[in-house]
């Protein structure tokens, strides 16, 4: 791994006999997770077992510079440090210690081991607690569709739990605040029966959503003393990165947990504290400064150039209205596309891009593509337009919607052809989707050929004929070279009918490794397929996993009822946040997510800068995520006061964070009319369009 | 360069306040309306958060309004779009709603779905409801009439009861009465109302039928846009903050609701301005729109009053006709009550030297039919005198005006017989059938992209929807024929390296290379998106074909529609999905209010041809000779003895007015009036045949000054010969007769 050069403050961050205790703040960019890794190496260099070292961040995707530091040649050998999320460190220690806090958190079957729910086993069987409630015409005054019912259910537990309140007092909590619409207070409630009855299903059967896992960690485990024996004596050095990203109820564990530690480093990101919909609570993490012997605050970026400085400075000063010039130093460092329509806009910045990218030195992967929301359809528009002017390109999604992925549906419909005792034979169609994925590369007419000619869904002896056997004409039409690798997928597909595969993981497996990610094949070296099968295959050994145990299903039915539940909608999108991103080429990202990816660029294109994606919160009418925080006052009226306060707060850490992970230029893309034919002219528009205000009266001026 | 009139500049020096202007037909207000906003842009008093609101009635005279002060801001170098928001009511409700759904207990992506859907689930409901309560029927039905034995007196029943289920359930959310409200309130009542009843159970279902599906209704919209406001005063403030003025046109057809949220964004010592008609108030029976609350506004203390008097789109004898009919009206109809139906000013010509001249007067440019005549001898007479008229004057513009859709479709037939080239703008709406047309093509081909016939359908219809440039638009038919007899397909669109299609198809004909590139672009993109979810698969195709806004956003709504039918049936393939779209395509129906009009029909486009249209959709637009006609008792009673009333329907007891008793009722319920509860029945038939009348009085005076030129104007007696001239006619005809006499 190339060594980066530290600046003096960062060598003596890394340095944990200067600092042992230590609360680091300081914006993004100024290399506090860089210094950290560093300490993260000379820990183990100083000859503290790696393992004795834990290193805790809110998501994945932010441990990747730790993980690099491991994989360096310099690192010690031996054994390794942990980097974990809280919740993966409470669902270890809930295994480890399962017997001594079972019985007493109440669950009825102590003596069996506990099954840890993901969201959407979480969905299945909140799903059946609440599809009864709906039908005896509850839910009724909500406009809600059912599985949006059950997240939303699931998401008031989620946040009880991660700001330490009894998961019994989310609806009054919210119903003391609410002013809106008074026919909104029944479905409230219901959802809190929805939700108590959901735990008592829990306890019942021994299952732990996520809720349920930080509650028994937290009030059942961590007051052991069994388990801060076990704490104190594995961990000396803990390093707690984003600090701001978790929530308080982890702020109050590692408060209590600080003094036993050897050393210990907590980095706050200033101005962040993005993902609030998952129980962020920056002001919650400011609070463990006192628990740190010593604060720095790091202030100079080491990314971003002056001009953007300058730019971010004017940018927030008219996002919340106040006075400002505009700086003719910062001019050069932004620019204003306007179009009327979504293609319009495409095209320019595609122009651009390859005009910066062949006569400016700026590399494909030095770009960022990024919009409040990336549909389907956006993103598939925004590869074909890069694809057809040969720039490269990859996309990062938190979060993917099952149904919309065309690799989970060619692999489901290879699972139901291998499956006919299912009587869920794929149509012509899914067949077509298959072949132009796998062995057309893109070619619909030969792809609809294929499953025409070859495709027999009701024949029960040969499903797939062989492409010998077709006249030679249409042998001709289809193309040899495709004939041939049709013949190897269904030569692989026989064979599995032959030799049943029991498990959906494993057929799946091999029919990625064996045949699908061969040469020649659709997914050979592709990225995003490789991702969503995995993707898939951890969603489905998941779900077989809760099952089993459960016998909520009979076990020969588990693939089956998984495939029913993805089709039915029940397990909609996968929530796995992949470690990194993979592939090279201009990123394509929603702004969140890219924040959350510690990715800095050269230059940042922001799509669409009216939607009211850049400014207001997704608004779920059975939940909030400020009415659930510590940081919100009981009783106290949530009015629009408060929403256009948080509105311009979000609005301004989101253009603040991603400015200071650009290094040279930003382009601000309007456009009149979005992918609905809507007009928006939010927050992040008008703030732009102050500036352009002020660079017009410059100009005016000077003329 | 802008020259206002004295009357428009009186408009144009406000500045804040509240003020009331009364434009005749013809008069600029939309362009006065606009400059109007540009000069309060331009004052400089707006901060960047700051907009002028400016609410209309239809989305053509959005794009209208938005064009001409967008032009202005450009001048200026100024981001465009900014300082100002054209709505209709229906899109300041929605983004009022969109930005705070959960005051109202809405999620952000809430489904609101179009008319057709709504008149399904009532349609749904009201079959059942007639079932379960076959005394209603008997109850209301005339004595001598046998419900068993005649299934068209139930198929009527079956009629009336949808369009009483869906005004009721219209003026219930207008009234904000949300079932369960209702219900309660119907409690305290000591006696049977069973038309309030009926009323009750369907809207209790239809809500219950909108919230499965995660819907609102276009009513709902507007009802939660003033629920959000009223629920939380901050939330008004900032509003109120973002639009410091807010320019109302065609505030006569304002409803209560469109009243009461425009009250609450001006908020008390606010700055309003409304532009409106009465005159020109014509959607009372179909809407819950009524020019009283203008009337009121304009008697208002503090409302400055201003009036746009002079107008330059017809000759001096087609205003002094419309000036009689407001004169008669006022001085010499019959029954008093309806002397208030027109209201002055009169329509002034504009005066010398003004940009926009009258046309040059023609004494002789009115005619009136005298004879009467069966319906369709007069349809005959009117398309055989367009026949002789059009070839000589085919510069100019004509339409045809009835008052009803299924007078208008008669009058397509014989049109159509003829040869003479038309173009309809009655209940269907073809911009709508027409978007969703090519993408059901497109749908289709994808599902069958082998068919050579289907890929030159839709390279026909993309060039009929002028999406490929215009200028080899006679390539079309060539290039279609072409693709047609293309033989294997597949090495037209992918042809395998070094195999060029052309040696089997013959050469591509000339000028068609390069169109015939960006198709195979435009189909390749496609054939990628196959792989997409239904709902984003149309979104790209629209994205990559259609640049209006109204289409796109049609095309994201059938979107929508086709996202919903997905989940409902997870098994539908691509061409269940090409069927679903060609439903639409095919049914004549409004959807999602987007119509021709709406497209911003301009009637110039269409020289010689013959628009057809319903007058009440002819608003706003003005044809250089208009023929007129129905102009019957029947369509254009005057509360007369022996005048037909199409509300009051022959199979109901007594020919009392359901809708109208129901409506009474209601509004009793809510303001809690029982002594209006207690009124005998047949009391809210008569009002209500009074009202209609009045707004008729408006739709005949709408119709005429329509015309530039020259003015047509035919009746007949009906299908059983019980019709005559509608009074207003006769004695405008008795006046225009005497004028010649004595002149």
């Amino acid at each position: 791994m190339e060594k980066l050069q530290l600046t003096l403050e960062q060598i003596s961050i890394a340095d944990p006999s200067r600092h042992p205790s230590l609360f680091l703040s300081g914006v993004a960019g100024t290399g506090k997770s860089t210094a950290a890794s560093r300490r993260l190496l000379n820990l183990a260099l100083a000859g503290n077992p790696p393992s004795s070292i834990l290193v805790i961040v809110p998501q994945r995707s932010l441990s990747t510079p730790f993980a690099s530091i491991i994989q360096d040649p310099s690192f010690p050998q031996g054994s390794l440090p942990e980097i974990v999320t809280f919740g993966g460190l409470a669902r270890r220690m809930i295994s480890l210690f399962w017997p001594l806090i079972s019985a007493s958190a109440g669950f009825k079957r102590p003596h069996h081991p506990p099954a840890f729910l993901t969201l959407e086993t979480s969905q299945y069987y909140m799903a059946s607690i609440v599809n009864p409630m709906i039908q005896k015409g509850m839910f009724e005054t909500v406009n809600l569709e059912p599985n949006r019912l059950f997240s939303q259910i699931l998401d008031n537990l989620n946040k009880s739990a991660l700001i330490g309140m009894p998961h019994t007092l989310f609806a009054k909590r919210m119903i003391s605040s609410f002013i809106g619409d008074q026919e909104v207070i029944a479905p409230l409630i219901q959802t809190q029966t929805a939700a108590n009855d959901f735990r008592e299903l829990c306890f019942k059967l021994n299952l732990l959503d996520f809720s349920l896992q930080i509650e028994v960690f937290h009030k059942y485990l961590w007051p052991s003393l069994l388990f801060q024996k076990h704490l104190t004596n594995r961990y000396h050095h803990l390093i707690y990165d984003n600090i701001e990203e978790d929530a308080p109820i982890y702020h109050d564990m590692v408060k209590e947990w600080s003094p036993s530690l050897d050393t210990l480093l907590l980095i706050q990101d200033c101005g962040a504290g993005y993902r609030s919909f998952l129980g962020a609570d920056p002001v919650s993490s400011s609070s463990l400064q006192t628990v740190a012997q010593q604060a720095l605050v790091l202030k100079k970026s080491l990314i971003s150039e002056n001009g953007i400085e300058r730019c971010s400075f004017m940018l927030q000063s008219a996002i919340h209205h106040q006075e400002f010039d505009a700086d003719p130093l910062a001019r050069d460092s932004f620019s204003i596309i306007t179009c009327r329509l979504v293609p319009e806009t495409l095209k320019l910045i595609t122009n651009e891009i390859k005009e910066i990218t062949s006569n400016k030195g700026i590399k494909e992967n030095e770009i960022v593509v990024l919009a409040p929301y990336l549909s389907d359809s956006l993103l598939f528009s925004v590869i074909q337009e890069f694809n057809a002017a040969g720039i490269n390109s990859q996309e990062h999604r938190p979060s993917r919607s099952v149904k919309s992925d065309p690799a989970v549906n060619c692999l489901i419909t290879l699972a139901k052809l291998v499956n006919p005792q299912w009587d869920a034979q794929p149509s012509r169609y899914a067949m077509r989707e298959v072949f132009i994925q796998l062995l057309t590369r893109g070619d619909l007419i030969r792809a609809d050929l294929l499953a025409q000619v070859l495709y027999a869904p009701k024949n029960s002896t040969e499903t797939l004929a062989s492409f010998d056997n077709i006249q030679s004409d249409m042998r001709e039409r289809i193309g040899y070279s495709i004939g041939e690798r049709y013949m190897t997928l269904r030569a692989w597909l026989m064979d599995i009918l032959e030799n049943p595969v029991a498990d959906l993981d494993v057929f799946w497996s091999r029919c990625f490794g064996e045949l699908l990610s061969q040469k020649d094949m659709g997914f050979h070296a592709s990225f995003s397929a490789s991702n969503s099968i995995a993707l898939l295959i951890e969603s489905y050994q998941k779900f077989r996993q809760v099952m089993e145990p459960t016998k909520s299903i009979l076990e020969n039915q588990i693939s089956h009822e998984y495939i029913n539940l993805v089709e039915s909608g029940v397990i909609a999108s996968f929530y796995m946040e992949p470690w990194k991103i993979v592939g090279e080429g201009v990123l394509i990202a929603p702004a969140y997510t890219y924040l959350l990816t510690n990715r800095p660029v050269r230059v940042q294109f922001w799509l669409d800068i009216g939607s009211p994606g850049w400014w207001q919160r997704p608004f779920q009418p059975l939940t909030h995520p400020y009415i659930l925080s510590r940081n919100w006052e009981e009783k106290r009226p949530w009015t629009d006061a408060d929403e256009s306060r948080v509105s311009t707060d979000s609005l301004s850490r989101l253009a603040a964070g991603l400015l200071q992970r650009c290094c040279s230029r930003v382009y601000f893309c309007a456009t009149e009319f979005d992918e609905r034919g809507s007009q928006n002219k939010t927050g992040l528009l008008q703030a732009v369009n102050t500036i352009t205000r002020k660079f017009a009266a410059l100009d005016l001026k000077n003329v | 360069m802008f020259r206002p009139r004295p009357k428009q500049a009186e408009v144009l020096s406000y500045r804040q306040g509240k003020m009331g202007v009364a434009a005749v037909p013809g008069s600029g207000k939309t362009f006065t309306l606009s400059r109007l906003a540009a000069d309060l842009i331009a004052a400089g008093g707006l901060n960047e958060t700051q907009e002028v609101l400016i609410v209309t009635l239809v989305n053509s005279a959005v794009d209208n309004f938005s064009s001409r002060i967008g032009e202005f801001i450009k001048e200026r170098k100024l981001l465009p779009n900014m300082g100002y928001r054209v709505r209709t009511l229906h899109g300041l409700a929605h983004d009022i709603v969109k930005e705070r759904p959960d005051l109202v207990g809405l999620p952000d992506r809430f489904l609101i779905i179009d008319e057709q859907e709504t008149d399904r689930i009532i349609q749904r409901i009201v079959q059942s409801w007639m079932h379960l309560h076959p005394e209603f029927l008997v109850s209301y039905s005339g004595a001598e009439l046998d419900l068993q034995s005649n299934h068209r007196l139930r198929q009527s029943w079956f009629d009336y009861l949808r369009n009483l289920a869906v005004n009721f359930i219209r003026t219930a959310k207008d009234l904000q009465l949300h079932p369960r409200v209702l219900a309660e309130k119907l409690k305290s009542v000591s006696f049977d109302l069973p038309l309030i009843q009926m009323g009750l159970e369907i809207y209790t279902e239809y809500q219950r039928a909108l919230n499965f599906r995660g819907a609102v209704d276009f009513d709902d919209l507007i009802r939660y846009a003033l629920q959000a406001l009223n629920s939380d005063r901050d939330f008004l403030f900032r509003l109120q903050n973002r639009w410091p003025f807010i320019l109302e046109d065609e505030a006569q057809d304002s409803s209560r609701l469109q009243e009461e949220i425009l009250r609450l964004l001006a908020g008390l010592g606010g700055n309003w301005v409304r532009v409106g008609d009465t005159n020109q108030a014509i959607y009372e029976t179909f809407t819950t729109a009524n020019p009283k609350y203008l009337r009121a506004f304009l008697m208002e203390e503090g409302v400055r009053n201003c009036d746009l008097p002079n107008s330059g789109r017809s000759t001096q004898t087609i205003i002094n006709f419309a000036n009689s009919l407001i004169d008669w009206v006022q001085k010499e109809h019959p029954l008093d009550k309806l002397r208030s139906a027109l209201t002055l000013p009169y329509i002034r010509a504009t005066p010398a030297n003004d940009p926009q001249p009258n046309p040059k007067d023609n004494p002789l440019g009115i005619y009136i039919q005298e004879q009467e005549c069966k319906p369709e001898d007069e349809s005959h007479r009117v398309v055989n005198n367009i026949q002789k008229w059009l070839p000589q004057h085919m510069d100019q513009t004509v339409a045809i005006l009835v008052p009803r859709n299924d007078r208008g479709a008669e009058m397509v037939g014989f049109l159509k017989e003829k040869g003479i080239p038309y173009i309809e703008m009655l209940r269907s709406t073809s911009a709508t059938r027409k978007t969703a047309a090519l993408l059901t093509s497109i749908l289709r081909f994808l599902s069958d992209p082998a068919s050579t016939t289907k890929l030159a359908s839709i390279f026909k219809q993309l060039y009929e929807f002028e999406i490929v440039d215009q200028e080899n638009l006679s390539q079309i038919s060539i290039g279609a024929a072409y693709l047609k007899k293309i033989r294997f397909i597949e090495n037209f669109l992918y042809p395998f390296p070094g195999n060029d299609h052309q040696t089997t198809n013959g050469p591509i004909p000339d000028g068609l290379v390069e169109i015939f590139g960006k198709f195979t672009t435009l189909i390749k993109n496609w054939s990628g998106a196959t792989l997409l979810p239904i709902d984003q698969l149309v979104i790209t195709i629209a994205q990559g074909i259609f640049t209006n806004a109204l289409d796109l956003a049609l095309a994201h709504k059938l979107a929508l529609l086709l996202e919903t039918a997905a989940t409902s049936n997870p098994s539908w393939d691509l061409p269940e999905f090409a069927l679903e779209l060609e439903k639409i395509a095919s049914n004549e129906r409004k959807f999602l209010g987007f119509s021709d009009l709406d497209q911003g029909f301009n009637p110039d486009d269409y020289k010689g041809k013959v628009i057809v249209s319903t007058i009440h959709k002819a608003k706003g637009l003005e044809w250089d000779r208009v023929y007129l006609c129905s102009v019957n008792n029947y369509d254009f009673p005057s509360c007369q003895p022996g005048d037909l009333i199409i509300g009051e329907k022959w199979f109901v007891r007594e020919k009392l007015n359901l809708e109208a008793e129901m409506l009474q009722q209601l509004n009793a319920i809510h303001s809690g009036d029982d002594s209006s509860l207690m009124l005998e029945e047949g009391h809210a038939t008569y009002l209500s045949r009074l009202e209609y009348a009045s707004e008729r009085l408006r739709l005949l005076f709408v119709g005429i000054t329509r015309a530039r030129k020259e003015l047509i104007i035919t009746w007949n007696n009906g299908r059983r010969n019980e019709c005559r001239m509608a009074l207003p006619l006769q004695a405008l005809l008795e006046k225009r007769n005497l004028h010649s006499v004595t002149s």
